[in-house]
Formats: structure tokens, sequence, C-alpha cells
């Protein structure tokens, strides 16, 4: 598994969600098809809470190339991109869209360049560590996605409504899509930005898309998300409630649909 | 606490079609496939359908239509999905209407492409998988000509429009197909058509399983030999 999670800064206490603004549950699973092949899991997911400010970052990838390496690719993007996201966010918030764009534009950029990096260490071509990314940052008054390739942010208001920041990038094929280490992945690169509170979010690699979303038009599904939004709002124990998130990732219902690897990350913001 | 299975009960799906990969089977049925060359294709078509059939997945992805080409190009089973197909039971006779052929297989995927589009149903890129033991006869050369402009036109990594893969059994003439074909032509040992039925099946399975960004890696050919 090569998921990293990142839990608050130092103070945060580790293990406790009681205390946080937001209850954050994410996993990642290896896909049937992956465990067969021996390959290891090549989705990544990453995390943050600032919790003065009532911010929750995340970043979520999914690792296309080789099989080691892919998994590389996508901890080296999401942590690269986790880390600038908050690098921005240590001084003031963004004060308008176009800020957002460029904050989450240049954490984009960073991420590519640490997958560059990260090729150039080990001598490998830049495609062995293809990866998509999805960024998202929610604060008291707005959430803001960017994201290159598949997979979703999805973001529901108070009253519940779950809307689609980013839609999955596919192209004529189900299995094409954009990277981060294609030659137009930042001008493709969608951004959204939500101007008002969002009460709960979901980020996902495109092994759900097809449960998650209705497609073509990539219109979030309510009963799929309800659920899961209810269960991170009502999560205690965190370990408990990721082992609960695995469990489901992994159910026959889920594994009929799918054989990839699958990520989801949920969070919610108390009170 | 949550109830362990909660969300498991709990979280409905959205109900989207199951993603389609098209797979035409081009069949050189020729007079010179007579005999045991016809034998062992139905035979391969066999193993085909029931390796296919095994595969829970691949079995509602796959999408299988079969060609077959002599003096007239009959299409023998138009698009099904591998659990509804039936392998059927060829004869061999006549001369070799290819380019015709080829045409036939391209229009095919292309309206089958349409009807994916009008539905919103995700799909994979196509294959044509051409079996021959010979060349093309009986139709003019311009036939052959424009067939292979259309699979050079399609077939590459600009337009990714097909993947159009060539085989040749013993008596092809291997020269023609490589000039056909963007992908180079693979040569047949023997007849072992079972074995390449086997391969084809599970690099249809490892396509129509692949999510968007797996390389799609199929297994080494162990019934072609060296062109």
């Amino acid at each position: 598994m090569s998921a990293t999670r990142s839990v608050g800064r130092p103070g945060f206490r580790r293990g406790a969600q009681d205390s946080s603004p937001w209850r954050v549950v994410a996993a990642s699973v290896c896909g049937s098809g992956h465990e067969k092949a021996q390959a290891p899991c090549q989705d990544a997911h990453a995390w943050r809470v600032f919790r003065e400010q009532g911010v929750l970052v995340a970043a979520v990838a999914d690792g296309a190339g080789a099989a080691e390496l892919a998994a590389l690719g996508a901890a080296a993007a999401s942590q690269a991109a986790l880390e600038a996201v908050c690098r921005g966010l240590s001084a003031l918030l963004p004060p308008d869209e176009s800020a957002w764009e460029d904050l989450l534009r240049g954490a984009t950029t960073e991420a590519l360049e640490a997958v560059r990096r990260e090729a150039g260490a080990r001598g490998v071509p830049q495609s062995a560590l293809a990866t998509t990314l999805a960024l998202l940052v929610a604060t008291p008054h707005l959430a803001a996605a960017a994201q290159v390739g598949d997979g979703a942010v999805v973001a529901a208001a108070r009253d519940g409504n779950a809307v689609a920041l980013t839609t999955p990038d596919i192209g004529e094929y189900l299995n094409e899509t954009t990277f981060l280490i294609s030659p137009n992945a930042l001008d493709r690169m969608q951004f959204r930005l939500l101007p008002e509170p969002v009460q709960h979010v979901a980020v996902f690699t495109d092994g759900l898309e097809m449960l998650a979303l209705k497609m073509p038009e990539a219109a979030p599904h309510g009963p799929f998300f309800a659920p899961l939004f209810r269960f991170v709002g009502q999560s205690q124990d965190p370990e408990a409630a990721r082992a609960e998130l695995e469990a489901f990732l992994r159910c026959p219902r889920v594994r009929q649909r799918t054989d990839d690897d699958v990520t989801l990350l949920l969070a919610a913001r108390v009170g | 606490m949550p109830d362990p299975t909660s969300l498991e009960e709990t979280v409905e799906f959205s109900e989207n079609p199951e993603p389609r990969c098209p797979c035409v089977l081009l069949l050189d049925t020729s007079g010179s496939m007579q005999g045991a060359p016809i034998a062992a294709l139905n035979d391969g078509l066999r193993v085909f359908e029931e390796t296919l059939a095994r595969d829970s997945l691949a079995s509602r992805r796959v999408e299988v239509a079969v060609v077959s080409f002599d003096s007239v190009v009959t299409v023998v089973q138009d698009f099904v999905t591998a659990d509804r197909f039936a392998a059927p039971t060829l004869m061999a006779q006549g001369l070799t209407h290819m380019g015709e052929a080829i045409q036939t297989a391209l229009d095919m995927v292309e309206q089958r492409k349409a009807t994916y589009r009008a539905n919103g149903v995700a799909y994979y890129r196509p294959w044509v998988f051409m079996i021959t033991d010979g060349e093309p006869q009986g139709e003019s050369p311009d036939a052959i000509e424009t067939a292979g402009q259309r699979i050079h036109a399609l077939d590459n990594d600009q337009r990714k429009g097909v993947a159009f893969f060539a085989v040749g059994v013993e008596g092809a003439n291997m020269d023609r197909l490589r000039q056909l074909a963007t992908r180079a032509p693979v040569k047949l040992l023997g007849l072992n058509f079972q074995e390449m039925f086997l391969w084809l099946s599970a690099s249809m399975h490892a396509v129509s399983q692949s999510q968007v960004k797996d390389q799609v890696a199929l297994p080494p050919p162990g019934w072609a030999g060296v062109t």
C-alpha cells in the first residue's frame, strides 16, 4: 500500500478527530486485477487539516506506468502537490478565484517536477511514473479543485446536493487519459471554485467512476454519496473508520464492478 | 460505532452501461483453407467462445463479430457480447476477397462506435483480427490498395481508430500482409489456432479490464513464429 496519510500539523493530536474541524477517512486498496498480477497498489493519497483556519487540503493520484514505479509516481505527485498547496496557504488564503487557480496550478506543476526528479534519479523514462492528480482545498467559505486526468472531486453543501468540481478527463476510449507527464497536461488541467461553504467532499480515482458517477455526463450519483458522507460525518475512531472504508472498497459488490485499484477520500466538516 | 456492514448495504451504485470492447474476427474461408486448416480454425473458435464465457467481466464487456471472406464477404455474426457468442462452423471455398472484407470490418467498427456514443456507452479501442492463408484474389488491385490505406489511416498513434492485427497461416503471403497493416503480421505456427485464440481471449481480458491508464500487457504469443 503506497497510500500516505498526513494527519495534521505539529500539535494536532494523532488518532483523534474530535478537535479537528474536518473528519477525514481515506483508503487506497489494490484492485483484484493488480492483485492477480502481483502488482502493488498504484494509487496514493495525502491530506492535511489546518485546524485554526478550518482548511482541508487533499491530493489523490492514480499511477499508470510500469508496475512498481507507477506507485512511486503517484506517491511523489500527491506528496509534492500537498506540500506545495500547504506552503502556499501558510501566509494568507488566496484573495480571489484566479489566485486560487494559480495556487493549484503551481502545486500541479510542482507535482510534475517531483515526478520528473524521481524518474531522473532512477534513470527511467518519465512515462514509467505516469500518474493522474486530483487536488482539493476546502475552507470555511469555499472549495477549490484541480485535476489532471481521470477520477473526480465531488462536494456537497449543507443541502446535501453533491456536485462534481472536476470530472474524469477521458479520451475517446475508456482506457485513455491525460497524465501529469503528458505534453499538454497543464493546459488540460481542470479547475473549479465553488464560492460557498461545503459540508462534505469526496476525492476518488477512476476505479470508482462507474459506480459513483452517471456517465458520460459525470453527474454525481446522490445515493452513492449520501451514505458515505453520513458515515464520515459520524466517524469517531479514525482507524476503525478507515478499516470500514477499506472493507467497503474490497466488498464483492464493488469488486464485481471494477478490478482496478480504488482510492476514496471522504471528509466532513464538523459542526 | 457504525454497523460494520452498513456501507456495503447502504451505498447505491450508479447504473452505467457496461463499457464495451469490440473485436472483429476477419476470417479467410477461401478454397485453400479446406480440410485441416478450416477444421483447426473452427476448433479454435470454440476455444475462444469457451474461454471468454468463463471470464465474467470480459464476457459482459467484450463484443465479438465474425466476418468470413472467400468469393463473398459474409457477416457471419454481428457484434454480440461474449456471453452470447456461439462459435460458428465455417466452410471453405472460393477466392479471397480480402480488400472488401477489410472494408466491411472497418465499417462495422465505425458503426458500432457510433452506436456506443449514441447510447452513452464507454468503450475501448476496437480490434480487428484477420486470419488468412493466402493473399487477395479475385478482386481488383484497387480493392486491397484502398483497404490498406484505410488501415494505415486508422491504426496509428495519432488516430487510434482501431487496432488491426494480421495473422498468416502457412501459405500466406507475409510480404503482402506487411504492406497491408501498420502492425507487423504474425505467422501462425502450424495450425495452432487453439493457442492463438487462447492468447486472443487473454488479450481481450486484459483490454476489457484495463482502467484508464493501465498499460495493457498482453501475454507473449506462444503460437507465433518469427516472420
